[in-house]
């Protein structure tokens, strides 16, 4: 094989100026290694041209969708697209990833990152077959579900075997909580990609690939590649991932008291409830088969048939236990196929369904206090369980009809708009609608906290504490491969140091374009630093130590930290639970008169900005901390903004 | 025109032909595979079409019967399937 200058990554970041209409490449070497793949770059890129008084939705943000050095190769569930662009609740950093199989597609053909700035002056589609480039007319799709879109680009282009991500309804009408699908089902979900998308008037983007990606050492790699597989294959944690999806943890999330219930008025839903949600039920009743994203051997993602009551005749990719939690916990809707259809409106609206539901369950409490009348909800009666009116609600949101206008704001700005103290219901993290409970567990609730995008669990939050509700066998396991003294739900200690451990490694996986389930995420005896570390050296030929990984990873993460509090004035205070979570006591179940305290939650902040290298008291970072990390540039952003602690 | 045959424990996660690719040129790619999937994804319907002759740029399969490498990086729910559409497929 003809030795290449670049191994795993294509090379190209492609440029795309929507006002102009010019379209140029640019070498990907131009960043790497020093930042890494999908959202290292797109990090890197959002913090070195942004100006912090830019905001999410003008033309002159910009998105940055990029696919790592692993996507496309056979490296187990490496499918994942990373998209970067400015937060639209914050206005700090917004990054969200997707599997599906857009990513592995965009490498194909020859393409590591898309950069989209500007604003076209009408709708328009990017299409990208290889290396022929071309801004589309997309009025005939404007205004179309997710779906629709789907289908139509594919007439449009004339080949149905192209990948598109694009966005519904809701992205042209800037709502807040609106995200970014492909595949009919998968989506970039969190800080309102899809409504930046809209603000630039691009529907989508289609590619095309029919080039490949190659790796630097194939023996070595492939060695890599075959060792992580096997241990998928021999996982009973993620066999049950693959029967169920990820909705089969239902009940242990529920025996964990981290469900939220009626918004969050509880931690747990009644048993009857979550009885109804039965995982196996919806296996019998609606699962017609399994159904994975590109090259993973988990296919966690199932397809649901109903064939009974008013949603009969609906088709569609599974659901995640998101959703679940979402309608029957928050909402407390006790029918099955609404589960599945509240999942598929969403998707095909172009919503993410924790920034569209916790809205929904904000006002729904709010109506039960007596705070919002039938005057202000267009009528509309809130009781809890109702789905036809939450689906009702959900619809005025993506259109920004009535009461759907102030929804689609976010329960926190419709707070605002609202005021008679709804704030304290409104349950959000730095502005974000947050779909965890955060009383319980605490390492999962404190990781929803610091994350720097607001809230989330997949930028390191751990899941192992509901693991060990189900399987305490693994706890030991577990505590040997993350270095911690205990996995409990309800301690607190060692939980900060647990949050560095998933910041590092879910930082990577989303770097290298890997699924967070194949990773030691979700099963501590599955790929962590060093297996990934193996990886990476096999496919780009840079033979890199895993510590050397986990500094670079640490790089893009104070990188974020810094965007944060440039451009969005972020802090110590904002790394907090919403009051009423520091305040109000779990109310049944096995932590039943839980109640987080406000001293010990202060410790583990303290521990966890010491543990980064950063000021214990203000979170603020030092610059001792950035030189190590070759992040002067920053310390000198931050210097001259006065945020930069000198020691 | 090649036969697409229908499964029922597909997940259409394309791993055959990825794996396939690289058996062939050690390279990860979709476009040079002697085996694809056909994804509906609406219908949720996976399809495989098997080339045993080169056609559009897919290189014929040159595996021995039961020894395939895309066999190996199949999901363990679909393997079965998969090994029997293609012992029938070149039985043909």
């Amino acid at each position: 094989m003809k030795k290449k200058d670049i191994y795993a990554y294509t090379g190209k970041i492609l440029r795309v100026d929507l006002s102009t209409g010019a379209i140029f490449t640019e070498p990907t070497m131009n960043y790497i290694p020093k930042w890494l793949g999908g959202r290292g770059i797109g990090q890197w890129i959002l913090y070195n041209e942004l100006k912090p008084w830019v905001t999410p939705y003008e033309p002159a943000n910009i998105i940055v969708i990029g696919a790592g050095p692993l996507v496309g190769t056979l490296a187990p569930a490496a499918t994942r697209h990373s998209i970067a662009s400015k937060n639209a609740f914050s206005y700090g950093v917004g990054t969200a990833n997707s599997g599906g199989h857009f990513g592995p597609e965009l490498k194909f053909a020859g393409y590591d990152h898309i950069v989209l700035q500007g604003r076209a002056r009408k709708p328009v589609y990017l299409w990208i077959d290889d290396d022929h480039i071309e801004l589309r007319d997309a009025q005939d799709v404007w205004g179309k579900t997710t779906w629709e879109t789907d289908d139509l680009i594919k007439q449009d282009v004339g080949d149905d075997d192209i990948q598109i991500i694009c966005i519904g309804p809701a992205g042209e009408n800037l709502v807040r909580g609106a995200c970014i699908i492909s595949n009919r089902n998968r989506a970039a979900g969190k800080c309102g990609l899809g409504a930046i998308m809209g603000s630039k008037n691009i529907k989508a983007v289609a590619v095309r690939g029919t080039g490949s990606v190659e790796v630097a050492n194939p023996d070595k790699f492939m060695e890599a590649v075959d060792s992580a597989r096997e241990k998928l294959e021999k996982s009973p944690i993620l066999q049950r991932f693959a029967k169920y999806g990820t909705h089969g943890i239902w009940p242990l999330k529920n025996e964990a008291c981290s469900t939220p219930f009626k918004n969050f008025q509880d931690a747990h839903v009644p048993s009857e409830l979550e009885g109804k949600m039965n995982p196996d039920m919806f296996v019998t009743n609606y699962k017609k088969r399994d159904m994975a994203c590109m090259t993973c051997p988990l296919h966690c993602s199932n397809f649901y048939y109903i064939d009974h009551g008013p949603y009969c005749g609906l088709a569609t990719e599974g659901f995640q236990l998101e959703i679940s939690a979402e309608l029957a916990g928050k909402l407390a809707i006790e029918y099955p196929p609404a589960i599945i259809k509240g999942n598929a409106l969403c998707n095909q609206l172009g919503l993410d369904v924790d920034n569209a539901i916790n809205p929904v369950a904000w006002a729904f409490e709010c109506y039960q206090r007596g705070i919002l009348t039938k005057k202000d909800t267009d009528g509309l009666k809130l009781e809890w369980g109702d789905y036809g009116t939450v689906f009702e609600l959900i619809r005025k949101m993506a259109y920004r009809e009535g009461f759907g206008n102030i929804l689609a704001e976010g329960s926190k700005c419709a707070s605002e708009i609202i005021g008679r103290d709804s704030g304290y219901y409104a349950i959000t993290m730095k502005r974000q609608d947050l779909y965890e409970e955060i009383r319980s567990p605490i390492g999962w609730g404190f990781g929803a906290c610091v994350a720097t995008r607001g809230g989330g669990h997949t930028t390191g939050a751990p899941s192992i504490e509901v693991t060990v509700v189900g399987i305490p066998e693994i706890a030991e396991l577990a505590k040997s491969v993350y270095g911690v003294k205990t996995v409990d739900p309800d301690a607190y200690e060692d939980k900060p140091k647990l949050v560095l451990y998933f910041e590092r490694l879910q930082e990577l996986v989303n770097c290298l374009g890997l699924c967070m389930y194949v990773s030691s995420w979700l099963d501590p005896a599955q790929m962590a630093f060093k297996e990934v570390t193996e990886m990476y050296s096999a496919a780009t030929g840079w033979e890199t130590t895993a510590d050397e990984l986990i500094k670079t990873a640490d790089r893009i993460f104070n990188l974020e930290k810094a965007f944060n509090v440039l451009h969005a004035n972020l802090g110590r205070k904002d790394d907090y639970p919403p009051e009423r979570l520091l305040k109000e006591p779990i109310n049944s179940g096995r932590y039943k008169g839980f109640a987080l305290s406000r001293q010990k939650y202060d410790k583990m902040l303290d521990e966890y900005y010491q543990l980064h290298g950063w000021d214990p008291h203000t979170g603020s970072q030092t610059r001792k901390c950035l030189d190590n990390l070759d992040l002067s540039t920053v310390a000198k952003d931050l210097k001259k903004a006065g945020k930069l602690i000198e020691t | 025109m090649q036969e697409v045959i229908y499964t029922e424990k597909c997940t259409g996660c394309r791993s055959c032909e990825i794996a396939c690719a690289y058996h062939h040129r050690r390279i990860f790619s979709r476009k040079i595979t002697s085996i694809e999937v056909r994804r509906t994804e609406g219908e949720g319907e996976f399809g495989i079409v098997l080339y045993r002759q080169p056609e559009n740029g897919h290189i014929a399969c040159d595996c021995a019967d039961g020894d395939e490498f895309c066999l190996k990086y199949c999901p363990e729910i679909a393997r079965d399937e998969l090994r029997s559409i293609i012992k029938r497929k070149f039985n043909q």
